[in-house]
């Protein structure tokens, strides 16, 4: 090891995967750590591993690919890749998304507008370098895009809280910025902008965003400005408007885009925020269901990925209507999972239906990590769940 | 634990299986039917498995698996069998689970773009059951006409379209999967987000060793409005090579783009005279989708960029019937190498895009040294290559000197950054080359979500990991995993 680190401080931050698997292999088995993409405020007996440390980033612009230490931040990668006519697979980022570490994105399973055209995040993962909780390093995958050699643990590191292994480093597909990004936003409640978005696929127009919140349908159209302005002229036409009245704004980053500015609200929020998955036409159903339960009239609201059928619901205050979502999410067989600042031990964050293979999570997780050194909300509710199903 | 010897336990399974499904479902002790389920498309290795089961439905298969875990007999999950890498050869004394015979579409919905369908559907039949509905589903084997949704998921299949559009994991939602306990879990959900660890990732590619896939929830794309094709030839590989970089460095995604080179060629005119050019050292077949203004732009500034890099003549495929017998050529590849010569190997190996053309070099160096030749096909865009090994099986030299060659080539891969597989799978073919990608450790973080999944070891065992029995030598040093010594689970 460099010797920099002192394995009994409560903060860990290693510069290389190398330094981090000894740091495991060298602690007890009864040890607990968090991991964490950057300092936090200390926990009463538990560590935090933080990824911060580790730097570096290989661009491969020809191969459009890009293997990054997992402490670079996402504001760094997407401004260095910008000047290549590039860019990662998650789009608009907010300000504090910028500045979080590749790790903490990865390990918190972030999904942006962007999953309409691209898939989530996780999907343009080809590729992990990551240490086990007893220190054996590991990596799957490699830096092409196209790889089915053995298990894919890159994408199941996506979204799993921490509570499988420490990511040092992964490799990402990357794409090519568009010559020309337009956003048009319309008014619209679901059904209506269900309804537009089943037509707009009708007529041969694929979305490269398509975002719902606040009553406005925004939908992200990329490509040449010629098959811009044809999609756009069909857009019209299904509005029954003429192009001049279209509310249109050119590019993709910034504030007007409302992916950006509802994460940004996500992202403030004070209350609970429970993110949930369902067929695109599910979420008029979902909507009704969260009127219907008196949920709205009480302050809860919808963010939604539409198009790809991913929302955001957030209930305000201190989580006194969570029960009653749960009830609602339950009835339409919906599965959800709080997200944003979790605490261990702050009860299960699965949220309305049980998610599906509970049980092999369970066992996932106990191998990766047999001795339950990693504390991660993600483990605290499986278990939970197996154990005193609600 | 079964504690009967294994003789006594298959004889045990054979009693109670015909129980468990009807009469015809089950084959038992009838040799040459139970012999055509020993191979899969890599016929080289071969093994009778002691029962073959047809299965109808989830239930069935439920009832099946959990009878060979409570008897310990290993099993393995078989869809058509064109696999390439022996994944679907039977484990010595084990049991076929066909899902060739489930082949339902549960439903195909419209709006939300979503099929659900049974694994033994044929992976084209998918699209062809959307058409009317504007729809189809994306990842295009080669093989698309034959092999089954349920081989698409254990391999994470992909095609020439997969570029643009990505992979089998791209495109599954979620599968219903009985696990080697017998149990039935679905992984994954009908959005793209459900909650949890994200299971179905990492089953979607596991080579069937980690229980059968019994439903599929695919996501489906509307049909582009327009498509245009063109074969490109050019009198060298590295000039086909410096177009395909051009292209992507314009910011072009096409939705394909392949490469043949001159010996490919000749094997595809050979075998469907897809009108490809005899005297091109290389070709590449570019196509680009999307709406019509889109296609247009795009498609001359293919067209420049192949004009830049020296093409020799363009073809244009002018219409639909035009475009088809462009990739009736491509896609019969692997077979016209028959027309070359008695036997050959297909090989599947994948680079970084750049390296391309000078991997096709020293593959070249390779094969002088030994004398062989080989054709190349590949998928250009995704540094997918499909050298095809060409020999005489009569010669035993022959025959050893073209595996040795075979795997050289995808040892070299890895060495310049690649793969050992980017679309045919582990199998049994390449578990000994795993070792030149994965060291000790990788390979112990695979095995503790293969315990996670299969604590017996009986699903689909001697697949994708190196093996001493398969390999020689253990490759690496074996480390219990914590299970093991608390005699949770076996290792296999
Ligand atoms: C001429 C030809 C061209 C090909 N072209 C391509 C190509 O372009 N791209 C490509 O990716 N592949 C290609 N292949 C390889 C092959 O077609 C694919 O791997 C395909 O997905 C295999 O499907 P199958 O139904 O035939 O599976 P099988 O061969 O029956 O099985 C393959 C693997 O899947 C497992 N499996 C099958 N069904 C299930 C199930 N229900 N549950 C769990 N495990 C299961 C088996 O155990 C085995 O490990 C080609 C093969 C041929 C012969």
């Amino acid at each position: 090891m460099s010797g920099a680190i002192n394995a009994d401080s409560a903060l860990l931050a290693p510069a290389s995967s190398a330094d981090a698997s000894e740091l495991l292999a060298s602690m007890e088995p009864q040890r607990r750590l968090r991991i964490k993409g950057h300092s936090q405020d200390p926990a009463e007996g538990i560590s935090t591993l933080v990824c911060a440390n580790l730097r570096g980033y290989e661009h491969s612009p020809a191969d459009q690919t890009l293997v990054a230490a997992t402490g670079e931040r996402l504001g760094a990668i997407e401004q260095m890749l910008a000047e290549h006519g590039q860019r990662i697979a998650a789009f608009p980022l907010t300000t504090s998304q910028r500045d979080m570490t590749l790790g903490a994105i990865l390990g918190s399973g972030l999904d942006t507008a962007a999953a309409q055209r691209y898939g989530r995040f996780r999907e343009s993962l080809i590729g992990a370098e990551f240490v086990l909780p007893d220190g054996t390093r590991a990596h799957s995958g490699g830096r092409v895009i196209k790889n089915v050699a053995g298990y894919d643990l890159a994408k199941i590191m996506a979204g799993s809280l921490g509570a499988l292994a420490f990511v040092t480093a992964a490799s990402l597909r990357l794409y090519p910025v568009p010559r020309r990004s337009v956003r048009l936003s319309i008014e619209a409640d679901i059904p209506h902008a269900i309804a537009l978005i089943e037509q707009a696929h009708r007529r041969g127009i694929e979305m490269a965003t398509c975002e719902w919140g606040q009553g406005l349908l925004e939908l992200g159209i990329e490509g040449p400005s010629e098959a811009i302005e044809a999609a756009v002229r069909k857009l019209a036409d299904l509005l029954e408007r003429k192009v001049g009245e279209l509310e249109l704004s050119e590019g993709d980053q910034g504030s007007p885009v409302l992916g950006s500015r509802l994460a940004a609200e996500r992202e403030s929020f004070g209350g609970m925020i429970i993110k949930v998955g369902t067929r695109l036409s599910g979420a008029a159903e979902l909507q009704r269901a969260i009127v219907g339960a008196g949920l709205a009239e009480r302050g809860v609201w919808m963010h939604s990925h539409l198009g790809v059928g991913i929302h955001y619901l957030g209930l305000p205050g201190n989580g006194a209507l969570y029960g009653r979502l749960d009830a609602v999410l339950r009835s339409m067989s919906v599965a959800g999972q709080r997200v944003g600042h979790l605490d261990p031990a702050g009860g299960s964050i699965f949220v309305g239906r049980r998610p599906g293979g509970l049980t092999t999570m369970r066992r996932v997780l106990e191998s990766f990590d047999p001795h339950g050194r990693l504390v991660s909300p993600m483990r605290t509710s499986v278990i939970e769940e197996t154990e005193n199903p609600r | 634990m079964p504690i009967a010897s294994l003789s006594d336990r298959i004889a045990e399974f054979k009693r109670r299986v015909v129980e468990l499904v009807p009469h015809g479902e089950c084959i038992v002790g009838d040799a040459p039917a139970l012999s055509s389920y020993g191979a899969d498309g890599l016929i080289r290795f071969r093994q009778t498995p002691e029962v073959v089961v047809l299965a109808k439905s989830t239930e069935e298969v439920r009832a099946v698996v959990s009878l060979c875990a409570e008897l310990g007999i290993p099993f393995v999950g078989r869809g058509s069998g064109t696999g390439l890498s022996g994944g679907a050869v039977p484990p010595a004394h084990g049991v076929v689970i066909a899902a060739s015979a489930m082949k339902g579409i549960v439903e195909i919905d419209p709006v939300d773009r979503i099929a659900v369908v049974e694994p033994g559907v044929a992976n084209l039949v998918v699209s062809e059951r959307s058409a009317p509905l504007g729809l189809y589903y994306a990842p295009d084997p080669s093989s698309q006409s034959v092999c089954s949704i349920g081989g698409n998921v254990a391999e994470n299949s992909g095609g020439a379209h997969c570029l643009k559009y990505g992979f089998t994991t791209n495109h599954v939602l979620a599968v219903e999967v009985v696990l080697p306990d017998g149990s039935v879990e679905v992984l994954g959900g009908e959005s793209p987000f459900e909650p949890g660890l994200d299971l179905r990732s990492s089953f979607v590619g596991s080579e069937g060793t980690l229980g059968i896939v019994t439903k599929v929830w695919l996501r489906l794309l509307s049909r582009p409005e327009a498509v245009r094709t063109l074969v490109a030839d050019f009198d060298s590989v590295e000039s086909a090579g410096a177009a395909v970089s051009a292209i992507i460095a314009a910011g072009i995604v096409p939705a394909a783009i392949e490469m043949m080179d001159a010996l490919a060629i000749e094997a595809c005119e050979k075998a469907v005279a897809a009108g490809y050019s005899l005297d091109a050292a290389a070709a590449l077949i570019v196509e680009v989708d999307g709406s019509q203004e889109e296609v247009d732009a795009l498609y001359e500034e293919v067209k420049t960029a192949c004009i830049t890099c020296g093409t020799t003549k363009i073809r244009e495929a002018a219409d639909q019937a035009e475009r088809s017998r462009i990739w009736l050529g491509r896609k019969a590849a692997f077979a016209a190498a028959g027309r070359l010569a008695p036997a050959y190997i297909v090989q599947d190996g994948v680079v970084p895009r750049t390296a391309l053309s000078s991997i096709l070099g020293r593959i070249q160096e390779l094969a002088n040294q030994v004398g062989l030749r080989v054709a190349n096909v590949f998928h250009a865009g995704d540094g997918n290559l499909h050298p095809l090994v060409l020999y005489n099986p009569d010669s035993t030299q022959e025959s050893e000197a073209a595996e040795k060659l075979a795997t050289e080539i995808v040892e070299l891969c890895v060495e310049i950054g690649g793969s050992i597989t980017g679309e045919h799978g582990v199998g049994l073919e390449k578990a000994c080359s795993m070792a030149a990608m994965f060291d000790d450790g990788d390979l112990e973080a695979m095995q503790r979500l293969r315990v996670a999944f299969d604590s017996q070891g009986i699903a689909n065992p001697g697949k994708v990991f190196p093996t001493p029995r398969l390999c020689g030598d253990a490759p690496g040093r074996y480390r219990a995993h914590a299970l093991e010594l608390s005699g949770e689970a076996v290792r296999f």
